[in-house]
């Protein structure tokens, strides 16, 4: 922003040019394909915002009933008990657990959440055109990008669980309905971040700076 | 830089291209949440609600509802009523299974329980209870409300059956007790409750299917719950059915009748107690045509109970139902208490048509109580003093009717009781039993036992065993010397030896057989059947020739010989002969000084030396031995065997002559089966009484002492003879027994010698000529059976019984003679006698020690051996006779005596001619003269001299008396030793002699030789081996005629006496 202000930058697109986004090679506008990998060749990509909001909404589908659901079943020789993510968590809270509690708190729900919040905001800013604080918009998107696998973290623990604990009658566990929702809601989360084309991010600051 | 926004994208290229392809994903990610939600929802079933009084463990999430097992839903919520008095369990049930709960269907709460017949719900323990619920298969009206069940319903949701109630006037099993059919479970019982009006108990009951069909309206249930034990004639019996019936009680049942409906829900059944009682029950309630009568009884009497027999004529007809008391002032005219009886009669048991009911019933009963039929109590147990009610009829009985109107059931009329008191009884049985002497009894038994135990204590009885010991000491020192055991072993070997000649002699028969031996016997056999017909000719006449033989006067001769008898025993009766006696005894007192005398000398000097003379004369008997021989040396050498053989010959035509001796024994014992044997007999007991008399004198009794005396004396020399006995010149004698036994070895190594010669000559034909000769002498013996036959038939007739008599009495002079003081002494003699017998025996044990008897089984084992030598020889000659066909030899004898047997006939017609002659024999005068002479006897035995003799034979006893005394003062050793020595030198006389046997033997083989030659002469297939057939059969007949008589004296030995 500030640099935007203080000197307006050459784009690629007003240089008449296209950037490879894989490879990041360089080719003059009009070419299709990049010549160095083979992947097609967009100067901006219309249908990203399309593709966001479609994972998006995936993802949101799928992270409702894996949080209904149960994540985690435990079966012991005495009982059985049916897990729910925030269930779990509220539970070991009520044990004195809070450091754990917080842990699946934060990333079984505070994560995902925000993540779906962020990749909102960035499309319909996006959509919008507004050209205030770009560079914040890209570091929101670099976090998300970033943080993202590590949502996973919840699927893991239970896959890691089923395969140790399985102890026949006596004691065992196994990964709930909600595991595979869970797990579904944070790879099309995933998708939809990977779907946003970050150029569009500097083109609300072009039309705004006109 | 203005133409920028006109470039955006590169061409537009319709409305699907700038739609992406991902938004399929959110769209099928809605389609499926979807599409799952509304199938969760779709498959949701409705809730119900069950009541339950008490919901202890059901929890809200966790507890299932199953049927069958099966989880079908699930608890969603626990709650409570309005009113708190229910807890409400609401259930989201399976919407597939939903339509099928209504109104039918129970609820449950199953939980663990333990009983005594298993455990149950176990897994509810760690799963948590659950709710079972039960209902049919058919879809009803939906319903959401319903009453939970407080314990489970005895029909499960999986089993099918019929519910019934069990009553019972005493007690229930308790609560889940099965119900058992032959110890198979077929139903089971519910808890017990009290009815509605408290006279009995009542419990739900079930049977499953398919045993509902065992259950008709002749069905009783009886109750096994836990045991019964029962003691009777049978023993003691311990019953239960199963160990779950022993603890939580049980069921069963029987179906008695064949009639009767099926089992239906709700019907009611008595339980009873005892199987006896429900069959009991049974028999008097049958089907449900009871009738019920009421008996008043006068007297209260104990022991009649509900249940007892109503009995009519011994058959049980009914029983009783109840027992109650009755006062009625108005209707018995006093305050007294009555017993009243309420029975059950079955009509069918009394006969009436099975379709009878209580009209006709009681209009037969009515007819007979007309008759006199009465009720009356009776025992029915005699131990126990329970009482029945019997319906009898009783002729006098003062006339009553049947109250048919009597409240509550029609009354019958009834007669006084007809108890006995049974205790009474026992009691004084008892009482009589302890009234026994029985400690007199036991005293009595004490002395006699007391008795006995002194006469086995005393010294006499105790010492003997003392006495035994020590001679049984001394023959084992016999018995167990080496020499005796090596016995054995010699005696196997000459055993072997034995069996070996039999291997010979099977071998010899074997060739007999090969040769037809007994075709050729079978024709000489034949022929003297031939010979054997025309001897019934002769038969007669010898029968006519006893004939006369009978008619003799034989019985004149026995009446003389009557008298003969009776002047003997005139003679007897004599003082003189009763002198006799005394006689006697002097004698016996000489006999003794005698003895004295005897012993005098036996312990002389001369006596002494008598052992080593008698060694003089055993070394010369072996001289003598050394000289036989030498004789049967030269036997064997001169071939004196043959000479032998020809010796029998001769013995054979000796045997020729037999039968005519046998003819001539026939006709004696004929002549003696006439003889009046009676007469005799009554002499003989004449005679028996005046030898009593003579027992019966003072002088006979005096005998004993004299005996005693003598035994004293026979002691002492007893005692003489065992110091000859220990003298060294006997101790001697083993050794010259040895020796003597060494020359007896040489002897026998002769023998075997002649034995070889025998072997080479063919002596065994000539044996075969003698046997021919037996043949015919057997011919006679079955008319000499027949004589001895009827021999015996006389004995029968004799008067044996007074002879018996008779003897009874001699044997009770006997008797008295015994009991005489001396005669008692004996025994003490006797007993002294034995010890000196004990101390010989000593002595002689001494002498079987000393080595030279010891050495003895060492020289019987040398013989043994020689014995054994001696068998291999016999072995050989056997050998040699097999070699030598002298089978064949054998034959030829047989066919010699067939043609023997031809000239048989001949002899059969001189026997003929013999018995005419006998026929006229003058019998009758040789009687006649017998009885003259017997006259004569009598005549001299009546004359005064004979009368004499008596003292004459006591003079000659006088006389032998000196002689005795004589005796005793001369030199009686002196001729002793003189005898001897002649005796050596007779010995010496044989021995010479008998070098000159060489020559005769010789001779003797010329003989033989010659009636070798003459039996050569024989053919083989002559007539002789036919008739030689008959006589051998003849034989055969004879000897069964024996046999048969034999058994039959061996079966019925009495038969001699009686003739039976």
């Amino acid at each position: 922003m500030e640099i935007a202000r203080e000197k307006p930058v050459l784009t690629a697109r007003e240089a008449g040019l296209v950037g490879c986004t894989r490879c990041a090679r360089v080719w003059p506008m009009g070419r299709r394909t990049c010549g160095r990998c083979g992947s097609p060749l967009h100067s901006r990509d219309t249908t990203s915002l399309q593709r966001v909001w479609a994972w998006w909404i995936a993802g949101v589908i799928a992270y409702i009933p894996a949080n209904l659901y149960p994540m985690l079943v435990t079966r012991t020789l005495l009982e059985r008990s049916d897990d729910t993510i925030v269930g779990g968590a509220v539970e070991l809270a009520s044990h004195g657990d809070y450091g754990v509690a917080a842990i699946i708190l934060i990333a079984s729900v505070l994560i995902p959440v925000g993540k779906f919040l962020a990749i909102a905001y960035l499309a319909i800013s996006v959509h919008r055109g507004s050209a205030r604080s770009l560079h914040a918009k890209f570091r929101l998107y670099e976090v998300v990008e970033f943080i993202g696998r590590w949502s996973m973290i919840d699927v893991f623990v239970v896959a890691i669980l089923s395969s140790l604990v399985q102890l026949s009658v006596v004691a065992s566990i196994r990964p709930g309905p909600a595991a595979l929702t869970f797990a579904l809601s944070v790879i099309f989360t995933m998708l939809s971040a990977q779907s946003f084309d970050t150029r569009l991010i500097w083109d609300g600051g072009r039309k705004e700076g006109k | 830089m203005s133409d920028a926004p006109d470039v955006p994208t590169e061409e537009r290229e319709g409305l699907l291209d700038r739609i992406s392809i991902v938004w399929a994903i959110p769209v099928i990610a809605l389609a499926v949440a979807l599409f799952a939600a509304w199938r969760n929802y779709a498959e949701r079933g409705p809730v119900i609600d069950i009541h339950f009084a008490n919901a202890a463990g059901v929890t809200a999430d966790e507890t299932e509802l199953r049927y069958r097992d099966i989880g079908v839903g699930l608890v969603e919520e626990v709650g409570f009523s309005e009113d708190l008095t229910d807890v409400i369990v609401s259930v989201r049930v399976e919407g597939e299974l939903a339509p099928y709960i209504d109104d039918g269907a129970r609820f449950w709460v199953v939980r663990p329980e333990v009983t005594a017949r298993g455990v149950t719900g176990l897994d509810t323990v760690l799963s948590g209870v659950y709710i079972q619920g039960a209902w049919d298969g058919e879809i009803g009206a939906s319903q959401t409300e319903f009453e939970g069940l407080e314990a489970p319903p005895l029909l499960g949701a999986e089993q099918n059956g019929v519910e019934f109630v069990l009553r019972s006037d005493s007690g229930l099993p308790t609560a889940d007790s099965p119900i058992l059919f032959k110890g198979v479970e077929v139903g089971q019982v519910d808890a017990p409750s009290v009815s509605e009006d408290g006279t009995a108990v009542e419990a739900e009951a079930v049977i499953y299917e398919p045993y509902d069909r065992l259950v008709t309206t002749s069905t009783r249930f009886w109750d096994t719950s836990g045991f019964s034990f029962s003691l009777g004639a049978s023993g003691a019996r311990l019953n239960f059915d199963t160990i779950a019936s022993l603890i939580s009680g049980g069921v069963t049942f029987e179906t008695l009748g064949s009639g009767g409906s099926a089992l239906e829900d709700g019907a009611v059944y008595e339980l009873f107690e005892s199987e006896e009682a429900a069959r009991e029950d049974f028999l008097v309630e049958g089907e449900g045509e009871a009738v019920n009568l009421s008996l008043v009884f006068d007297e209260n009497l104990a022991g009649l109970s509900a249940g007892a027999p109503v009995e009519l004529g011994g058959l049980r007809v009914g029983d009783v139902a109840s027992i109650s008391g009755i006062v009625d002032e108005e209707r018995f005219g006093d305050a007294e208490v009555r017993l009243v009886a309420a029975v059950r009669i079955n009509p069918g048991r009394i006969g009436l048509s099975s379709g009878a009911g209580e009209e006709e019933l009681l209009d037969y009963l009515e007819g007979r109580v007309e008759d006199g039929l009465r009720a009356r109590l009776t025992n029915a147990s005699l131990i126990t003093g329970g009482l029945k009610v019997e319906l009898v009829e009783l002729p006098g009985a003062e006339p009553a009717e049947l109250d048919r109107d009597a409240e509550p059931y029609p009354r019958l009329p009834t007669a006084d009781p007809d108890v006995t008191d049974v205790q009474a009884t026992a009691q004084g049985v008892l009482q009589r039993v302890n009234e026994l002497p029985i400690e007199e009894l036991l005293d009595n038994a004490v002395g006699f036992l007391e008795q006995a135990t002194a006469l086995v204590a005393s010294e006499d009885l105790q010492n003997t065993p003392t006495e035994l010991r020590g001679t049984l000491a001394a023959l084992r020192g016999v018995a167990e010397s080496d020499g005796v055991q090596q016995l054995p072993d010699q005696i196997t070997e000459v055993m072997t030896q034995v069996q070996e000649a039999t291997d010979r002699v099977n071998t010899l028969l074997a060739e007999l057989e090969e040769r037809e031996a007994a075709a050729a016997l079978t024709e000489a056999i034949e022929s003297v059947g031939e010979a054997a017909d025309s001897l019934p000719p002769v038969v007669e006449r010898a029968e006519s020739v006893l004939a006369q033989a009978e008619d003799l006067q034989l019985e004149e001769l026995v009446a003389q010989a009557s008298s003969l008898l009776a002047s003997a025993e005139e003679i007897l009766a004599q003082e003189a002969t009763r002198a006799l006696t005394a006689q006697v005894n002097a004698s016996l007192a000489e006999l003794r000084r005698t003895l004295a005398s005897v012993r005098g000398i036996a312990t002389s000097e001369s006596v002494q030396s008598i052992p080593g003379e008698v060694s003089g004369l055993l070394t010369d008997l072996r001289g003598t031995n050394a000289q036989i021989s030498g004789l049967l040396t030269e036997l064997e050498e001169q071939e004196a065997v043959a000479n032998i053989t020809a010796a029998v010959d001769s013995i054979r035509t000796a045997a020729d002559s037999l039968p005519g001796l046998v003819d001539e024994a026939e006709a004696l014992l004929a002549q003696a089966r006439d003889l009046p044997l009676d007469d005799l007999v009554t002499r003989a007991t004449a005679l028996i009484d005046s030898a009593e008399a003579l027992l019966a004198q003072e002088a006979t009794r005096a005998i004993p002492e004299q005996v005693t005396a003598s035994l004293s004396e026979l002691r002492e020399t007893v005692a003489s003879v065992r110091g000859i006995a220990t003298s060294e010149s006997v101790q001697q004698i083993p050794g010259e027994v040895s020796a003597l036994v060494a020359d007896l070895r040489t002897a026998s190594g002769q023998l075997n010698a002649i034995l070889a010669e025998v072997e080479e000559q063919g002596t065994v034909a000539t044996f075969t000529g003698a046997v021919d000769s037996i043949g015919a002498t057997a011919d006679t013996l079955p008319g000499l059976v027949a004589q001895a036959e009827s021999l015996l038939a006389q004995a029968e007739e004799l008067p044996l019984d007074e002879l018996v008599t008779r003897a009874t009495a001699l044997i009770d002079s006997a008797e008295a003679l015994l009991a005489q003081d001396a005669t008692r002494a004996i025994p003490a003699q006797v007993t002294a006698s034995l010890a000196e017998l004990r101390d010989t025996v000593a002595s002689i044990r001494g002498i079987a020690t000393s080595e030279e008897v010891q050495a003895l089984p060492g020289q019987v084992s040398t013989l043994a051996t020689d014995l054994q030598a001696s068998a291999a020889r016999l072995d050989g000659l056997l050998a040699r006779i097999e070699d030598e066909d002298a089978v064949g030899d054998l034959i030829a004898a047989i066919e010699n005596i067939g043609e023997t047997a031809d000239s048989l006939p001949g002899l059969v017609e001189q026997a003929r001619s013999l018995l005419g002659e006998a026929e006229e024999l003058p019998l009758e005068a040789l009687v006649a003269r017998t009885t003259e002479l017997l006259d004569a006897a009598e005549a001299v035995l009546d004359q005064e001299s004979a009368r004499q003799v008596p003292a004459e034979l006591n003079a000659a006893l006088t006389e032998l008396r000196t002689t005795l005394q004589e005796l005793r003062e001369g030199g009686l050793v002196e001729n002793t030793n003189a005898t001897l020595a002649a005796a050596r030198q007779a010995a010496d006389a044989i021995a010479e002699a008998s070098q000159s046997l060489p020559a005769l033997s010789a001779q003797l083989q010329q003989a033989a030789t010659q009636a070798d030659t003459t039996l050569a002469g024989f053919s083989r297939d002559s007539e002789f081996s036919r008739d030689l057939r008959q006589a051998i059969r003849q034989v055969d007949e004879a000897a069964a005629s024996i046999e048969s008589l034999a058994r039959q004296i061996e079966r019925n030995p009495n038969s001699i006496i009686l003739g039976r």
